[in-house]
């Protein structure tokens, strides 16, 4: 790559092209990598927060989060799965500090009551399927399908074995191609 | 839980799921402008040379301990300068950089106690260190206050 980053040229660039700008003191290129994978971060954080004013929050402390790892910093696998494990613990401590800091009942009972994310995101057949299934076996499942990333990334960014991935996976899709309300996806 | 390795084909999903699984779970969620600026004006802090946090206050501690160096020196030289000032430097006994009663007064107490006095503050080369010399001071420090401080 010669030069710095064009906005208007964005995508001819890959992740590893943009870190190395940006390496190099190039802001647009960080511009330019945060609106690629602002919406995924949001929605993510979103779907462990559990709303979205806490997902905004949680896609602010992740870029800055990432910030402080320029310059020097060294993109060794895809960037999805370096930014998976600092979007999910955030989102997990903000939505444990917004619980904390409740202070009267109604407040808890409606932070209680806040649907679960996946439950409010999707429509009703697959709602309620999703929420039969436990967290690991979602997690992997939205991962894999929705977010893209390959088994063993999804490995990777849960720091769980590769097998377990697949087991895990393999049973989730087995509940859905099971259950009568998700069965005309499979066939 | 089945804790046989699954085979490749048991892991893939229909096209129709996958397609209903990423519209019901990824429905765009709005990102206010504000929130995209704030984000980009920590990019320019830290990214660009001129402000990154780590580098800014090594300039600012190495030129304030720059200007505090010179400023030393050039009180150190002036100082210097005026007691190697000819023989009002001699007659400034108390070393304040003027000639003045004072330094009569200083003079003048240190010849009653009796202290041994360096040979410098022979003012009139009798050999010898008492009120004389005192007289001398005091006589140049009125000369000097009717025509101006020196």
């Amino acid at each position: 790559m010669d030069g710095q980053i064009q906005n208007g040229k964005s995508d001819q660039h890959s992740d590893l092209d943009l870190v190395a700008a940006i390496n190099s003191g190039d802001v647009v290129a960080f511009e330019v990598l945060y609106l690629r994978y602002r919406d995924w971060v949001v929605g993510l954080a979103r779907r462990f927060a559990g709303n979205d004013d806490l997902a905004m929050d949680v896609l602010q402390e992740t870029f800055l989060y990432v910030l402080k790892k320029f310059p020097g910093f060294a993109l060794t696998s895809n960037f999805k799965t370096f930014l998976y494990p600092a979007v999910k613990n955030l989102a997990i401590a903000a939505r444990n500090k917004a619980r904390r800091y409740q202070s009267t009942e109604a407040e808890i009972a409606r932070v209680e009551s806040t649907p679960d994310p996946v439950e409010s995101n999707c429509p009703d057949d697959l709602r309620q399927i999703l929420k039969r299934l436990s967290q690991e076996h979602r997690e992997v499942l939205l991962l894999r399908f929705v977010d893209g990333l390959d088994l063993a990334e999804i490995a990777q960014v849960m720091d769980i074995p590769l097998g377990t991935v697949k087991s895990r996976l393999h049973n989730a899709l087995a509940t859905l191609r099971a259950d009568p309300r998700t069965k005309k996806f499979f066939e | 839980m089945n804790n046989d390795v699954p085979r490749e084909e048991d892991l893939k999903a229909p096209p129709r799921l996958i397609e209903a699984l990423k519209q019901a779970c990824s429905e765009r969620i709005f990102v206010p402008p504000t929130i995209d600026q704030t984000i980009f004006k920590a990019a320019e802090r830290q990214l660009s040379p001129s402000g990154r946090g780590r580098v800014r206050p090594f300039w600012w501690w190495s030129a304030l301990t720059t200007t505090a160096v010179l400023v030393a020196f050039a009180l150190v030289t002036v100082q210097w300068q005026r007691s190697a000032n000819g023989r009002f430097a001699l007659e400034d006994v108390n070393r304040d950089g003027q000639i003045d009663i004072l330094d009569a007064f200083a003079l003048a107490l240190q010849v009653k106690q009796g202290r041994s006095l360096e040979k410098r503050l022979d003012l009139n080369g009798d050999g010898v260190i008492d009120e004389k010399d005192v007289a001398t001071i005091a006589e140049h420090a009125v000369k000097l206050e009717r025509g101006g401080r020196s």
